[in-house]
């Protein structure tokens, strides 16, 4: 429980729940079969139905409703064998029909939880419901065009029926922090199950806060105030910070917070009111006519959950115990799948779990951030983990140094050749040639008369600087071990 | 079923059509009220009847589904013979700002 201080040294302390709509990927929309598409010609993703021409009748797409089944099933919700839609009637230009088909009274999976990681260890925050229902267009308002006049907005209805879920959490969030872990998470677990790509700069996921602050831990809940139009999860966690801080000095002066709607204006860092609850929507839900019941069977239902994969938390947790990994370590390999499957495809190559891990949390990631590959990009990583995997094996046998390693891994992002390859053309293993050896400790010894009388002055220490020395001389690539009988021996035999 | 008999009041007519972005003129708003008081006093009478009037609820229906392949739409065509207008393939619409829903 977190209690933020405001200048006029009130302390307040937060409730926040967020209210997230995923869109799910699917090809076709919800009620249609309109191409699901990005960046497509304005309004040629569209049809008489999506427009809400008169006469046309809506047809319920089947993988939207397994897709949503999934991630309701990975939130351990509640699912409803019947649930149904509704119309959420309001005017708005975005919105063809004037309704959005939704779900209300009666939604599919009501219930569940997302964890979370706080400073007191795991907290689950609870989910309300989730729902499907259809997204709404797009509006132009700031044109690149020179003949469109300033009086006006343009309408691209491609995105109008695009399947989308609403993940409604419970006020269940303490800080703006959480809040932040909460849609990381939530992200994570769309990401995983294949239900949406989780973009939310592209707006295919997006977040709405309720935020309401109250002078006691224990106090009735406060007035709320909802920000919209969040775009990234750092933004949120600003917007919501702001929004508290905004409510503390409000009560700090002795106004009452106005229940209200808030933009968050990135530019000002600051929200900006929208509508209060005057001007506030009814929407007038009534269940839609042109829908039957969304009725969930046996077979549906273990379909979705046949298509659950090891979920983010989990696969933490084992990765962290089968190999003995740094906590860290772990959440950075289960952030995307594709990394922590990339990460698991080097280990069964044959390398140990936390050689495995610290090159891959450390160089691979490091390049493919340098090289613009996203995590959930990793498996198309240039340098494939079967042949990091090579690479590491060198590494752990000692046939070549950690430092060895990185030029190698530098050298194989731009070729396909194997690590060994590398290594034999490059002379970077293990020096095998005892002769070249003897040659180097021999050069050393002779080349440093001074420090050879100090060692058999009794200053045994000094040997280490030989070794180093020794190792200078090689690159790095004689065998340690090799290198201290060697040079036991020189000292022993050199004068006086 | 019963409820109480709603009454319409001129001020409901009001709200609702406010909502409906309709105008009522003043002096119809009594009009308006009676007429719908009787409409939605109808609704409530075919709310009392007992529900075993109608010999029992049939299953309520499975809405149909159908599979996730996308065809085109031609909403291009049916929305150049039907808006009002157009510029670069988008709907125009008066200037709004803010946000729908
Ligand atoms: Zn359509």
């Amino acid at each position: 429980m977190s209690a933020v201080e405001s200048p006029r040294k009130i302390e307040v302390f937060p409730v926040i729940g967020l209210e997230v709509h995923a869109q799910l990927l699917t090809r076709s929309k919800i009620f249609c079969g309109c191409p699901v598409t990005v960046g497509a010609p304005p309004n040629s993703a569209t049809c008489p139905v999506c427009l809400g021409f008169p006469g046309t009748l809506p047809v319920l797409n089947r993988e939207a409703v397994t897709l949503a089944l999934r991630l309701a099933l990975a939130a351990g919700a509640t699912l409803h064998r019947e649930s149904q839609f509704a119309r959420k009637n309001y005017f708005y230009p975005d919105l063809p029909k004037g309704y959005q088909i939704s779900q209300y009274d009666r939604p599919f999976s009501t219930g569940g939880s997302i964890a979370i990681d706080t400073p007191e260890g795991e907290k689950a925050i609870r989910l309300v419901r989730i729902h499907l229902e259809e997204d709404a267009g797009k509006l132009l308002h700031d044109t690149p065009y020179d003949d469109v006049p300033e009086n006006v907005s343009l309408v691209d209805w491609n995105r109008a029926g695009v399947p989308l879920v609403e993940i409604v959490g419970e006020p269940d969030l303490r800080s703006a922090e959480e809040a932040a872990s909460y849609l990381t998470e939530l992200r994570r677990l769309v990401r995983y199950t294949g239900v949406c790509d989780g973009d939310m700069e592209k707006g295919s996921l997006r977040c709405d806060a309720n935020v309401s602050v109250r002078t006691s831990p224990t106090a009735p809940l406060g007035t709320r105030v909802e920000i919209k139009n969040v775009n990234s999860i750092r933004f949120v966690a600003k917007a919501i910070e702001h929004e508290i801080e905004r409510q503390a000095q409000s009560l700090a002066r002795g106004e009452a917070i106005v229940q209200e709607t808030r933009l968050w204006d990135e530019k000002g860092g600051r929200t900006v009111s929208m509508r209060s609850k005057e001007e506030a929507h009814d929407y007038r839900y009534f269940p839609e006519p042109d829908l039957g019941l969304l009725v969930l069977d046996e077979k549906w239902i273990a379909e979705a959950r046949g298509a659950l994969p090891e979920l983010p938390r989990r696969r933490r947790e084992r990765l962290a115990t089968a190999h003995g990994l740094a906590p860290q370590d772990a959440d950075t390999l289960v952030s995307a799948r594709e990394l922590a499957d990339y990460y698991e495809r080097v280990v069964a190559a044959g390398v140990p779990g936390r050689l495995a891990a610290n090159w891959v949390t450390g160089e691979a990631l490091r390049w493919m951030k340098e090289r613009r590959v996203s995590t959930e990009q990793a498996l198309s990583f240039s340098v494939s983990p079967e042949r990091l995997a090579g690479l590491l094996k060198l590494v752990e046998s000692g046939e070549i140094s950690a430092a060895s390693g990185k030029d190698v891994l530098v050298a194989m992002l731009d070729s396909s050749t194997e690590a060994a390859a590398i290594v034999a053309e490059k002379g970077l293993g293990r020096m095998r040639d005892t002769g070249a050896l003897e040659a180097a400790v021999a050069e050393i010894v002779a080349g440093n008369p001074s420090q050879v009388a100090l060692f058999k002055s009794g200053k045994t220490q000094t040997f280490g600087w030989f070794v180093g020395q020794v190792m200078k001389k090689t690159g790095g690539r004689a065998d340690p071990a090799a290198v201290r009988e060697a040079l036991t021996r020189a000292l022993e035999s050199a004068g006086p | 079923m019963t409820s109480e008999r709603p009454v319409v009041t001129p001020a409901v007519v009001l709200e609702v059509a406010e909502l409906a972005r309709l105008h009522v003129p003043e002096d119809e708003l009594s009009r308006w009220a009676g007429q719908l008081s009787r409409i939605v006093g109808y609704i409530d009478q075919l709310a009392a009847i007992p529900e075993q009037a109608f010999g029992g609820s049939p299953a309520a229906p499975a809405t149909p589904v159908r599979p996730d392949v996308p065809r085109p739409g031609d909403g291009d065509r049916a929305l150049a013979a039907n808006a009002p207008r157009r510029l670069h393939g988008y709907g125009v619409v008066p200037r709004v700002v803010g946000a729908g829903s």
